[in-house]
Order: C-alpha cells, then structure tokens, then sequence
C-alpha cells in the first residue's frame, strides 16, 4: 500500500474531470434523436488516463466515475448501461492501442462503437425486446464519429499532461 | 495525427455499420399487415412473439408470430392453403385464405 502523493494527486485530477465531463455531457442537449445518446465527452479523459496511467488506472477511474454520476443524477437501469459500456470501451481502447500504427483518434474510435454496442446489447437483454437492435448501425457510425474528434482532443490533452511536472513520473 | 491504422479501425466500423443494417433491414420484413376482405386489419411487428386470433364472418383464423416469423394456424376452413403457406419471413412473403378472405403479408 505505497502510493505516492503525486499520484494520489493525479488520480483525484483525473476522476473530477472525467466526472465534470459527464456533468457536462448531462447538460448538453446534443442527442440526434435518441435517448440517452451522449458524445463521449467523459472518454476524452479515460483515454487520457489510459496514455498517461496505463490500463489498471484507467478502468478504475472509469468505474469509479459511473458509480458517483449514476449515484448523483442516475438510476440502476443506467448504472448497469453505463458500466457495460463504459468497461467494454476501455478494454477496446487498450486493445487498439496495442496494434500497431494505431493513435488515440483511431482507439477513441472503437471506444465509442464499442461502448454504444455494448450499451445497446445490454438494453435489449435487461429490457427483453430485440427492437432496439435496430439502431445498432447508427450507433455503431454516430460512437465512431463522436470518438474520432474527442480521440483528436485527448491525443491533445495528453501532450500538454506529459510536459506537466504533475505528470512527470520520476 | 492520423495513421494507417486508425484509417483501418474507421473503415472496419464502417463496414460493420453497413453489414449490421443490411442484416436488420435487408431481406427480413420487420411487420406482418393483416387484410381482411380488402380493408386493413392490423399491423403486427415480427420483432414480438404474440398470438393474433382473427374471427370473420366466414370463420376463425390464429396468426402466431416467433421468432421473426409468421404463420397461421387453428384455420377452420376447409383446405387450409394459408397453413401450407409456412412461415412469412422476408419482405413480400404472403399467406391467403380465400374462403376468409384474409390475407397476411410481410412488409
């Protein structure tokens, strides 16, 4: 149980900003006509995590961000959407980001289809209708595009982290 | 910013999309439309298991629907061609009972 106070510091910075991403996300009245669809704002920051921290980090900010959100302004439907989604894109996230040639636009990408598929599969089985399966491929193109410009964004994030003494790991 | 591989991922979503939706709104109807003697009697989606009994002036007819698919049963004329249909599953698949003057087709 040895863990530095830079950090703790940078784990605390990261999960309020994923959480303040979600808070955002809530208010922005972005949704194409579905309900419930978000641009993957709180991604931007996993993906971050993810470069910056490695996978370990990531995944337990990531949890840790649903759980509060959803314990703040959620219900357990969400909760159970929500975290589906949210740990499948992040194991996706870390996969593609292995391969070779690959950047973060490309892994944050995948995220989002992964995380919009995973959601939808998980409403189907928890709500046992298979209509909902239909807006799979607009979700599968609409999680793609929302992942490229925030993929750009956290690729941004990231390089301005590094060069910070916060994140300088020595 | 962009590399090879990320072109790649975009590409396999892509793919994925349109594969998706050829499988979910290709070939397979999504409702089954009952006529009865010309006039619309109900539209019922395939996506939901459900028994429909229809009664008409002729006799009774069951449309049961699994699975994806539609198909009559319990027809109480006498030579239950609609039966012989089989299952309704693709866009334009029909079953008629003359005697009824019912018709199911998958639109």
């Amino acid at each position: 149980m040895k863990t530095s106070t830079k950090k703790l510091c940078r784990r605390a910075m990261l999960l309020a900003a994923a959480i303040i991403m979600g808070y955002i996300e809530a208010a922005l009245p972005i949704s194409f006509g579905i309900s419930g669809f978000k641009i993957g704002l709180a991604n931007l920051v996993i993906l971050t995590v993810m470069r910056c921290e490695g996978l370990g980090t990531a995944l337990l900010i990531n949890i840790l961000r649903i759980l509060l959100l959803q314990l703040l302004f959620g219900n357990i439907y969400a909760l159970c959407l929500s975290l589906a989604g949210g740990i499948c894109a992040t194991f996706a996230m870390y996969v593609a980001l292995k391969l070779p040639s690959v950047t973060a636009v490309g892994a944050s990408a995948l995220g989002g289809s992964v995380h919009n598929a995973a959601q939808t599969v998980a409403a189907a089985l928890i709500m046992s209708t298979a209509g909902i399966i239909k807006l799979l491929p607009i979700l599968l193109v609409l999680g793609a595009a929302c992942g490229i410009l925030c993929g750009i964004a956290a690729a941004k994030c990231t390089d301005l982290l590094l060069r910070t003494p916060l994140f300088d790991k020595k | 910013m962009f590399k090879k591989g990320d072109f790649v991922i975009i590409f396999a979503i892509i793919a994925t999309a349109v594969i998706s939706a050829f499988l979910l709104y290709g070939s397979g109807g999504s409702a089954v439309v009952l006529t009865l003697d010309g006039e619309e009697y109900g539209k019922y989606s395939l996506l939901y298991d459900r028994n429909v009994k229809i009664e008409t002036e002729n006799g009774s007819n069951t449309l049961v629907i699994k699975d994806g698919a539609a198909f009559f049963t319990d027809s109480d004329c006498p030579d239950k061609l609609c039966e012989k249909s089989g299952k309704l599953t693709k866009k334009g698949d029909a079953a008629v009972c003359l005697p009824h003057k019912l018709v199911a087709e998958v639109v």
